[in-house]
């Protein structure tokens, strides 16, 4: 299994402890802040919403402990052709596939279905440099920042900044050319949406698989089976990366269920800022995005009552009471900011911002979301975010940044 | 080092995670107050 510092952002923290103790102080402030913010849920929101910032905090706990890091997942195959990670998540695409599909055409839930431009293209590919710089995704920059990573603070607050940007600029691009949604699964009909998919997937798996042998002889198994005791590793720590996969499909699908929506995380980083900006003085409602219906009604309502807000919140929480339990909060931290590291943390965030603006999502929103929808836009954004992804690798030396 | 916590600020955390709480709940009021 990869670490955490390489899920995280491949530094040279490998020293896991055998034996991890666990924080009480951690797990006991977030476990306070997280029963204080859900009950402020509680009043001002709905069962509902107290329903869906718990699943945010299981999946800060799933993220943390399998150290489920999409970004260095890409970053292992794309130096050392190891594919493990990458395989998890095509693994993790082709089950929520199976279950999302079926569940959206059955109208029980709309999906995430996004027009296709070359926004897309642009956004993507942006947001695929900007994770390796930023040394996180969408959903990895939360659970790390939850975890106690100072860098990634840093990170995420540019990652508010670049979204708000977006917001500003979006209306502009959506002027450009572009196809329109593209719904594979209502195209083709659910079933071989599902069965192309699939196929699709298996056999970029194949493909990683045969690359990796082909590199080092034999191919790192994805296994179930972890390294102590099962029950002391739910607790503290250390799974296996199937048992993310396994975690992260089931809290996917509940999300769908209640939601009506399948998962996303940095509208919520948008809302975050253009909230900060109105605080400010600065009347968002003058943009055009921000006078949009959603996006409007957003922007006044609490974000106790918003879904994706609620579950970036509760994945905050779920992060550091897992880091508490895993006895490695701040852990993230050890190696010193210096002036590249942190300029890296800022450019990566503001493009990762920009690029899920333009994308219509992140790495959750667009690719997972996105492709478990059935829709084009999420396997364009697979393809430009891995190419942004291999240019991120190359420039993470300038920044003194190892791979 | 194994069975070793990383060092932080208990002190930080504290006001990190409050302060969460404080801005989500000023914005509460503030969506209220509109």
């Amino acid at each position: 299994m990869s670490t955490l510092a390489e899920a995280i952002n491949g530094e040279t923290i490998r020293d896991q402890p055998s034996r991890p103790r666990i924080d009480r102080f951690v797990v006991g402030v977030g476990a306070i802040g997280a029963l204080v913010l859900g009950g402020l849920i509680w009043q001002v929101g709905s069962p509902r919403l107290v329903w869906l910032y718990m699943i945010g905090g299981g999946l800060g706990v799933a993220l943390y402990h399998a150290a489920f890091g999409f970004t260095a997942g890409w970053r292992n195959f794309i130096v050392h052709r190891r594919s493990r990670g990458l395989r998890a998540q095509l693994l993790l695409l082709s089950a929520a596939s199976v279950l999302f599909i079926p569940v959206i055409a059955g109208g029980y839930a709309n999906g995430a279905i996004a027009p296709v431009g070359g926004y897309i293209v642009l956004g993507s590919f942006l947001f695929g440099l900007g994770m390796q710089l930023g040394g996180g995704c969408g959903s990895g920059t939360l659970f790390t920042v939850g975890a106690g990573n100072r860098r990634m603070l840093i990170t995420l607050i540019a990652f508010i900044g670049g979204s708000v940007l977006g917001t500003l600029h979006l209306p502009w691009w959506l002027d450009g050319p572009g196809l329109g949604p593209v719904d594979l699964a209502a195209s083709l009909d659910p079933l071989g949406g599902v069965l192309l998919q699939v196929s699709v997937l298996l056999a970029l798996a194949w493909v990683l698989s045969a690359v990796e042998r082909d590199r080092h002889g034999h191919v790192e198994k994805l296994s179930l089976r972890p390294e102590g005791r099962w029950w002391q590793t739910l607790i503290t720590g250390g799974w296996p990366l199937l048992w993310g996969v396994i975690a992260l499909t089931g809290l996917g699908l509940l999300t769908l269920l209640i939601s009506g929506a399948p998962w996303g995380v940095t509208f919520a980083f948008a809302i975050w800022g253009a909230k900060a900006l109105d605080a400010l003085g600065i009347d968002m409602s003058q943009f055009t995005y921000w006078s949009w219906p959603y996006p409007a009604q957003a922007l006044e309502q609490s974000v106790l009552v918003n879904v994706t807000s609620v579950m970036a919140l509760g994945l905050l929480f779920g992060a550091m009471i897992a880091a508490g339990l895993a006895g490695r909060f701040n852990a993230g931290s050890q190696n010193r900011l210096g002036p590249r590291n942190i300029s890296a943390a800022v450019i990566g965030g503001l493009c990762m911002g920009y690029g899920a603006r333009l994308a219509f999502g992140c790495n959750i929103g667009a690719f997972f979301s996105g492709i478990a929808s059935g829709s084009l836009h999420g396997w364009i954004w697979f393809a430009f975010g891995f190419l942004g992804s291999i240019v991120g690798v190359a420039l993470r030396p300038r920044f003194g940044m190892g791979n | 080092m194994a069975g070793q916590r990383p060092p932080y600020s208990r002190l930080a955390l504290l006001i990190t995670v409050a302060a969460v709480v404080v801005l989500v709940a000023l914005d509460y009021l503030a969506s209220t107050t509109t």
